[in-house]
């Protein structure tokens, strides 16, 4: 169980066992903010919120020696 | 309500994946566009201020920074992190963790630009402990954030704290199962570019081609960070005195960002003031004050006049300007170089000390004041 399909299991299996979308989804009433945060109780099985980026990248310049004319 | 909610987050999230889709194929200005239809449905829906507008801003910096435009990032990325931040109480899940590092990390890569390399590395032993802590050290987060800690020392010419770095990210990256290749070919990128900061070619050189050959392999030979891997690369054969190889990695490199990018944009700078180098170190002075011009004027425009690239490329052109003859006037430009990099780069940083050399070797009493 790796990669995506693993995060969805793991999400979906935090949604059944914490109090904590419930407590999220209540707050979902009150306000527009929460209504991003009641989407995310409710759809708890997709991790896509978060895209898979290469790494940084440095940069490498050339030093010019003074005097070299 | 919620299901339309969830339907116009899931819109939005397609659309900043089809951004970064299009900044991955070399073009940030679609990227851009695409990205503002991803906050317009956001906003369209009333999902703004939550972690769905944070992952589309992430996304909008990046292409922003792509675009050389690091003001604008620099306020987005700052967006995002306000709004993680604001919402970590209610968001405790790994998704949202692995967002904020994300955030943190392109913030650090900011201020590391700007200069601030204290707070860029304080910032990214922040994210690196809680990554740790939370992820596992083998974790993608790690990986990301150490090889970003090994960047920010590198620039401040703190070399033995780049490769603890560097160090950590590789063997984070060894313990992940199935790693993207990609990742590997950045990490030895950026192990190249540490042999270079050390002058050691010998060692960058074989790690830099194998860097270019994975990136090749998975992106093709056209894609913009192969290009940045060949500039990398040529700056070490410059170094090991192979210059033909150096200026066919330099031509390379600049054909495909003149190309992506166009004439004026960060990268394009980046690899013409390799190449302005080349061509004072093969006595060739006219061309490289002619090249060094240029990209003085790109990086003028894009970091602002007082910003570290340029200070280097002053220092730079003092060095072709000093080689046709005239020595006031490199004088001048090395004095300019000494003050912006002073300013710039911790004390004791060899760019600091290059400048000190040649402003004392340009205000020698022997200006002939004509031409070479």
């Amino acid at each position: 169980m790796t990669g995506r399909d693993g995060d969805i299991r793991r999400a979906a299996a935090r949604a059944l066992t914490s109090n904590h979308s419930r407590a999220v989804a209540q707050r979902a009433l009150a306000t527009n903010h929460s209504r991003a945060v009641a989407r995310r109780a409710l759809s708890l099985n997709h991790s896509r919120v978060v895209a898979r980026r290469a790494l940084s990248l440095n940069h490498s310049r050339a030093v010019a020696v003074a005097g070299r004319s | 309500m919620a299901n339309d909610t969830d339907t116009a987050a899931g819109e939005a999230l397609c659309w900043r994946d089809q951004a970064l889709a299009a900044l991955d194929e070399g073009n940030p200005s679609r990227a851009l566009s695409i990205a503002g239809q991803a906050l317009g449905t956001l906003e369209a829906a009333g999902l703004r201020g939550g972690l769905d507008e944070a992952a589309v801003l992430v996304a909008v910096a990046e292409i922003e920074e792509a675009l050389g435009r690091f003001a604008d990032a620099g306020g987005t990325i700052g967006a995002a992190v306000g709004i993680l931040e604001d919402c970590a109480a209610e968001y405790a899940d790994d998704d949202s963790l692995l967002l904020w590092c994300q955030a943190q990390e392109r913030q650090a890569g900011l201020e590391r630009m700007a200069g601030d390399f204290t707070g860029a590395a304080a910032r990214l032993n922040v994210v690196l402990d809680r990554a740790s802590a939370s992820l596992g050290e083998a974790s993608l987060a790690v990986v990301s954030a150490a090889n970003a800690l090994g960047i920010v020392y590198k620039y401040a010419s703190d070399l033995d704290a780049a490769t603890a770095a560097y160090g950590r990210a590789a063997a984070a990256l060894a313990r992940l199962a199935d790693p993207d290749p990609l990742l590997e070919a950045g990490l030895l990128h950026n192990l190249g570019g540490l042999a270079h900061s050390r002058g050691d070619p010998g060692a960058g050189i074989p790690l830099a081609e194998r860097g270019v050959t994975l990136r090749a392999e998975a992106l093709g030979p056209g894609h913009p960070d192969v290009a940045r891997d060949m500039n990398a690369l040529g700056a070490l054969y410059q170094l090991a005195g192979r210059h033909a190889d150096a200026e066919r990695s330099y031509r390379s490199a600049l054909a495909v960002f003149e190309d992506a990018y166009g004439p004026d944009h960060f990268e394009t700078a980046m690899t013409l003031a390799n190449l302005a180098v080349l061509h004072s170190d093969d006595g060739d002075f006219a061309q490289a004050e002619s090249l060094g011009r240029r990209c003085l004027k790109i990086f003028t425009a894009v970091l602002g006049p007082d910003d570290a690239e340029v200070g280097l490329t002053l220092l730079n052109l003092a060095a072709a300007v000093a080689g046709r003859g005239r020595t006031a006037e490199a004088a001048e430009l090395a004095a300019r170089a000494a003050a912006i990099l002073t300013d710039r780069v911790p004390p004791g940083h060899p760019h600091l000390l290059a400048a000190a050399d040649a402003l004392g070797q340009y205000s020698q009493p022997r200006d002939s004041g004509q031409p070479g």
